[in-house]
């Protein structure tokens, strides 16, 4: 892989190399380029071995070069897009998708599933995807928006030759280690045992549900999920909406897969949702 | 000078994607457009369908800048069409973190997007060696913004305890304490801005001069009030049916007019509007900045935005200290429990609105709501798709008093022309209409 070549420079040096670095922004609200801003003076520690070449959000002189680390924002929805997604690609060594836009396509991904059949406006693709559609991925930072921390540890980190391990573990696991009483068991629907951890049961600990903000896991078990809010009381509607508001891809796949089965089974109910009961 | 084309293309240090094309044959303009390139997401389509406490945490991601805004409006507009009527102090809690939003978000438009243009930088992250006391302050009101929002709301861009009719958690003494001395050490920075904005010079121009805001005459109206576009007030309900949209071919955003002609929303507007309301502090460096209102100049709104950060300031401290008494009073606050509302038994007329006052201007939420509590359509109009007519007639305006100078220097001073409305291209580009095939 090109980027790991690129980043394993920085170690051998005492001192680390500076990375060329852009940020671009596709469809999406910008917020999580605002999280990068909102560093405040870390960012200018940031600074001390990055380079930012491209960040229209931030500056006037921008220019796409040959970059050892490109940070996208935003999901993929015009045939355009995809085509600067992709002139990017091939001049990054190591691409990031940052925020839940990019890495899953997020909530304007949500067109797929409520305008199934609407006349598209001249070049827009069928669907509006994470960027992980049209190119390959290298880390995905997730969360609606990122969380600052999360993404100062990545780039501290490639900057010396490290990836950080992508979570998968639900939201379950944090709300249990902060002893949260459970918003399922009060009966109210939440996303927290479908959803990656790392934002340290922010929702639930403001006694929100979780809203699912940093996309579903790849093992989620969504069905299971899906019956025990209707056991607490919520409309099949209602859990559609709580468990799709981000990652609708994977959850129409499943929901489909679980109806074509009539699977009512719960036989095998995950230990995680059980974790915090 | 013959026919040329000035063309800005994917503009820098504004919020989403446009460019700008323009068309001169001798001194004059013979074509301006701006091209909004932002793709659309349909927000208003994907709310159909969903709960209605769902547009709550959707409409926020319309905008991560003025996400507050968004997220309050959009309750509101829920609430109108329910008939839930929260307390009187939700609604204080509301406008602060509202204001809060406005700090982060004027700070974020004055010092990052705005301020390298006026010292001749590319972004503010250059200006860090030579002028280290502005970006200081910058990055401090930006954090102080987001406290506010932290505080009150639970997380900086998209606010987590807003709800309909309550707050799912209050903030306590402790957090409040701090947060009371940041803002109090804050009205002297947002006091500086209004000093350092105010010594730019500003060209001789006028802009559009319809200007459209909130007014309760009572308060500087930012939750409250009915909107006045060019003096004729109209109910909230009837915002909509007062103005007509245009679809231009080029944007893959809607512009609007009322009666025919183009108005402005957003600080300037306000100020003309409602300045004599504005708070003490505020109403002093008014004066001390020597802006003269009812102005029209839309490069003045830069001073605007920094006496609302004033306001802002003091209304947050004037809100934050009656929630600490009554923390007093009645002991810690404990976290309200999300409301069961019965719908069957719910009056409300089933279709309602909300019109507030965003960082950018005013903002239109309506949502309709079936027997079953969900939603069965809305619309959106943002503060910038109303600012995008008088964006273009500015600029076009405004260029043949530049057109002597060099290419360079025109399309500098059309950029700083534009981002002195601070457009938030993304926000503006969701309510294009749908057609069914």
């Amino acid at each position: 892989m090109k980027g790991r070549k690129q980043t394993k420079r920085g170690k051998r040096g005492s001192k680390p190399v500076k990375l060329k670095a852009g940020i671009f922004a596709f469809t999406c609200c910008e917020g999580c380029q605002l999280q990068i801003l909102d560093l405040w003076d870390r960012l200018f520690d940031v600074l001390d071995f990055v380079e930012i070449e491209y960040f229209k959000l931030a500056q006037e002189k921008n220019a796409i070069r040959e970059m050892d680390l490109a940070i996208v924002e935003g999901a993929i929805s015009t045939k355009d897009e995809a085509k600067r997604l992709k002139e990017i690609r091939e001049k990054s060594g190591f691409l990031v998708a940052i925020g839940e836009c990019a890495a899953s396509g997020g909530i304007p991904a949500m067109r797929s599933v409520n305008l199934p059949n609407f006349k598209r406006p001249e070049g827009m693709l069928e669907k509006t995807t994470g960027i992980g559609k049209h190119v390959k991925v290298d880390y995905k930072l997730r969360g609606c928006p990122i969380e600052r921390e999360e993404f100062l540890n990545l780039v501290v980190g490639l900057a010396v030759g490290k990836v950080p391990l992508e979570i998968n573990e639900p939201v379950c696991m944090e709300c249990s280690n902060r002893e949260i009483e459970c918003l399922m068991l009060k009966g109210i629907p939440c996303a927290g045992p479908l959803t990656c951890a790392g934002c340290n049961a922010l929702c639930p600990s403001q006694n929100t549900p979780c809203e699912g903000c940093r996309g579903t896991m790849e093992d989620a078990a969504l069905e299971q999920v899906r019956e025990r809010c209707l056991e607490v009381g919520a409309t099949p509607q209602m859990v559609m909406n709580a468990i799709s508001r981000f990652s609708t891809d994977a959850v129409e796949k499943t929901l489909k897969r679980a109806e074509a089965r009539g699977s009512k089974s719960k036989a095998n109910k995950p230990r995680k949702e059980r974790g915090d009961q | 000078m013959g026919k040329s084309i000035i063309k800005i293309d994917h503009m820098a240090k504004i919020y989403g994607h446009a460019s700008l094309e323009v068309r001169i044959r001798g001194s004059k303009v013979s074509q301006c457009r701006l091209h909004i390139e932002e793709s659309s997401r349909f927000f208003e389509r994907m709310m159909k369908g969903k709960r209605f406490d769902e547009a709550r945490r959707l409409a926020p991601r319309i905008c991560g800048i003025c996400a507050a805004s968004h997220n309050i409006t959009a309750i509101m507009a829920v609430e109108d069409a329910l008939g839930i009527r929260p307390s009187e102090r939700v609604r204080q809690v509301r406008e602060a973190l509202i204001l809060g939003g406005y700090v982060q978000s004027h700070a974020l438009h004055g010092y990052f997007l705005a301020l390298p243009d006026y010292l001749g930088y590319s972004g503010i992250l250059d200006m860090a060696d030579k002028y280290p006391e502005h970006v200081d302050r910058a990055f401090r009101l930006k954090r102080l913004g987001n406290s506010v929002i932290e505080v009150l709301g639970g997380r900086t861009t998209h606010p987590v305890t807003t709800n309909v009719g309550h707050f799912t958690n209050r903030p306590e003494t402790g957090q409040l304490d701090g947060l009371l001395e940041s803002l109090e050490a804050g009205l002297k920075d947002a006091k500086a801005t209004v000093r350092l904005f105010s010594s730019f010079k500003s060209p001789d121009f006028s802009g559009v001069r319809r200007t459209a805001a909130l007014e309760d005459g009572k308060s500087y109206a930012i939750l409250s009030g009915r909107p006045v576009i060019a003096g004729r007030m109209v109910e909230q309900k009837d915002f909509l049916d007062s103005i007509e949209p245009e679809e231009r071919p080029y944007s893959t955003s809607r512009f609007v007019k009322s009666g025919g002609r183009e108005f402005v929303v957003g600080p300037l507007a306000r100020m003309n509007a409602n300045h004599r309301l504005l708070c003490g502090e505020a109403r002093a460096a008014l004066k001390r900045s020597r802006l003269k209102l009812p102005n029209h100049n839309p490069f003045n709104a830069n001073i605007a935005r920094a006496v609302e950060m004033v306001h802002c300031i003091e209304t947050c401290i004037d809100v934050l200290r009656k929630i600490k008494k009554e923390n007093k009073r009645s002991g810690e606050p404990g976290t309200g429990q999300p409301a069961a509302y019965d719908f069957k038994k719910l009056g409300g007329k089933r279709r309602g609105c909300a019109i507030t006052e965003a960082p950018r201007g005013m903002l239109y939420h309506e949502y309709s709501v079936n027997r079953d509590g969900f939603i069965t359509d809305s619309s959106i109009l943002t503060p910038t798709a109303q600012n995008l007519g008088p964006i273009e007639s500015d600029v076009r305006a405004f260029l043949p008093s530049v057109l002597g100078r060099p290419r360079q220097a025109i399309i500098s001073e059309i950029e700083k022309l534009i981002r002195s409305y601070d457009p938030c291209i993304s926000c503006a580009t969701h309510f294009l209409d749908v057609k069914f095939s």
